[in-house]
């Protein structure tokens, strides 16, 4: 999954693609796409710049 | 605080007043550690009382008894996690001699309680409160051996330490009311624990203090992916982890990495996961609305 996620990080386009279901990922489960689609919506901040 | 929550912590100050084998000095100590939990509200016990109200016809009012048991075997979980990892500052970390032997009564009490209950089917809850139990301090275990370093070793590690307490919580219910336990439960149950370590595990990482996992080198899902990483942040992450004397962390560059790199979506995905996996399994399971709308705010 690591690389997975990886691979999206450098390449947003491929995210897009995915969410219209113009392409898909070789060895990844429906549920797991899902799960990945999901956390490209999902808040990744580490709110409020907390560590400073 | 919610009705459940109120009858809960009722159970367990009656439990604690009641106990005639400790001294008035372990009694004020589990009452002011038990008030301090009190805050952050009795989900443990939630899941048991739920689970068995969902599957029987006759409620048996000791449930709050049994609920308040595994609220107590939880605060002593939770207070010798926090004497060994040195990194809370509930009350009970500044006695830790003391709170050690608090811990120990909470532990016999909570399996005394459950024997003493009315329940027909309560040696079986026993046994399932023994051997999840020990599930979870072989998981402690391997965590405070800090040498799951990779998605499937972290992931079992955190599936022993935490999905053991929470699918152990839902099969006494289950049990009680039924006599047997079913291996849905289980699954969803122990899935719920996961989802709610990897949730405190992104959590840690939003202050830069002693709680922070990075700081403390310790591995956890956001972390084992940064360090996979091959990049210069990646690289000073891994010389602090490696005791590097050189090891410079800038901070911004850091968090930067975390959440722009990938690292914490890796940690989304892989809750994502757990997430449907226990709401499949939950669908497959003839419990009722209450209760499935309360396992669904814990997954979701």
């Amino acid at each position: 999954m690591i690389n997975v996620i990886q691979h999206l990080e450098k390449n947003p386009d491929l995210v897009a693609l995915l969410k219209e279901q113009k392409a898909s990922l070789i060895g990844v489960s429906a549920m797991e796409q899902r799960a990945i689609l999901n956390s490209f919506e999902e808040d990744v901040r580490l709110e409020n710049g907390f560590w400073n | 605080m919610q009705e459940l929550d109120e009858q809960i912590n009722e159970a367990l100050d009656i439990l604690i007043e009641n106990e005639t084998l400790i001294s008035h000095e372990l009694r004020s100590m589990l009452k002011k550690f038990k008030e301090e939990k009190k805050a952050v509200g009795y989900s443990f016990g939630k899941l048991c009382y739920w689970h068995y109200e969902a599957f029987t016809d006759c409620l048996n009012e000791d449930i709050y008894n049994v609920a308040a048991a595994i609220e107590l075997l939880i605060l002593s979980f939770d207070i010798i996690d926090d004497l060994q990892d040195k990194d809370s500052d509930y009350s009970w970390t500044k006695t830790p001699e003391l709170s050690l032997n608090v811990a120990l009564a909470m532990l016999v009490m909570a399996s005394r309680t459950v024997r003493k209950s009315t329940f027909e089917h309560k040696s079986i809850a026993i046994q399932i409160l023994e051997d999840y139990a020990l599930r979870s301090i072989n998981g402690q275990q391997l965590d405070l051996l800090n040498t799951c370093r990779d998605e499937q070793s972290y992931i079992q590690m955190i599936e022993q330490k935490s999905g053991s307490l929470t699918a152990m919580s839902c099969l006494i219910g289950e049990v009680l009311a039924k006599g047997a336990i079913s291996s849905e439960i289980e699954e969803y149950g122990k899935y719920i624990g996961i989802i709610q370590q990897i949730k405190n595990d992104i959590q840690s990482l939003k202050t830069w203090g002693p709680k922070n996992d990075l700081l403390n080198k310790r591995y956890s899902l956001p972390i084992i992916y940064l360090l996979s990483q091959g990049n210069d942040v990646s690289n000073s992450v891994v010389n602090y982890y490696n005791d590097d004397i050189d090891a410079f962390l800038d901070n911004n560059a850091t968090e930067n990495e975390l959440t722009n790199g990938g690292a914490i979506r890796y940690a989304i995905t892989i809750k994502n996961v757990y997430k449907f996996r226990a709401l499949d399994t939950l669908e497959n399971v003839a419990i009722n609305e209450v209760c499935k709308d309360y396992l669904k705010k814990l997954i979701n």
